[in-house]
């Protein structure tokens, strides 16, 4: 098994302000890519969905992408 | 065995367990894009004396910054609907008891018409922010472009000195074969013609 994005790039914790990063795990729509897509272990996909969350309240990035 | 506490122990315990219970938390902030840069400093000063009028103490901060939001929000000023599409966006990074911190949000954060949406988060004390935003730091998985092939080095035929009189030897054994071969194959024919008759 190979690590996944976090793990690999030494990142513990996920900030709502990086939106290049979470930008990564979101579908052309906008929506958050489920783990078969993304690779995330359980918890790290929680934290980026956390984030995601965060940031689209903070328009940072959209809730959807027309 | 004593199970309960007198009340000044109580008291003390509670003290100690809020000493402890400092919270980091991180105030992300939208500024009104009407506010002038020079008065941007002023605002954010008064964000800075209500953390530390509830007793928090300052961890790192980022200075607000012109950003295109992401969509359009709305305020609404008495029945009358006011866009923005732009905001200054900053971030305050502070340790306060959690009471305190909520007081923080209902009280000072919601009555200032300055700011556009906030958010308060707990966090860590570290630096957050991702540090792999450049190419150089990402890992990729490892592709091994820039080694070429190498050629496989010509094997150097070793001129060894050969006597006319070997040549010739091997040059006779080899016309030798091939009319051994040859003598066979026409007596082969010449029988076979012999049955046909």
């Amino acid at each position: 098994m190979s690590a996944d994005y976090f793990s690999q790039n030494g990142i513990k914790y996920i900030d709502y302000k990086d939106t290049e990063v979470l930008k990564k795990f979101l579908n052309p729509h906008g929506r958050i890519k489920s783990r078969l897509q993304t690779g995330l272990t359980a918890k790290h996909q929680r934290d980026v969905t956390r984030a995601v969350k965060r940031a689209r309240e903070m328009g940072l990035i959209p809730y959807i992408i027309k | 065995m004593v199970f309960s506490l007198t009340m000044t122990e109580k008291i003390e315990k509670t003290t100690e367990e809020n000493a402890s219970d400092a919270q980091v938390y991180e105030l992300g902030y939208h500024l009104l894009p009407t506010i002038a840069q020079d008065e941007l400093e002023a605002e954010v000063a008064k964000l800075r004396s209500a953390i530390e009028s509830r007793g928090g103490s300052f961890i790192s901060e980022g200075t607000p910054a012109m950003n295109n939001l992401a969509y359009t929000m709305y305020v609404n000023n008495g029945g009358k609907n006011t866009k923005y599409d732009t905001a200054y966006f900053g971030w305050i990074k502070f340790e306060m008891q959690p009471g305190e911190a909520r007081m923080l949000q209902e009280e000072d954060l919601k009555e200032n018409k300055q700011i556009l949406r906030f958010t308060v988060v707990k966090t860590t004390r570290d630096e957050t922010r991702a540090k792999m935003q450049t190419e150089q730091n990402t890992v990729f998985r490892e592709v091994q472009t820039n080694k070429t092939i190498e050629k496989p080095e010509a094997v150097k035929e070793e001129s060894a000195e050969v006597s006319e009189e070997e040549i010739s030897k091997s040059i006779d054994d080899l016309v030798g074969d091939t009319e051994s071969t040859d003598s066979e194959t026409t007596s082969e024919e010449e029988s076979k013609e012999e049955t046909q008759e």
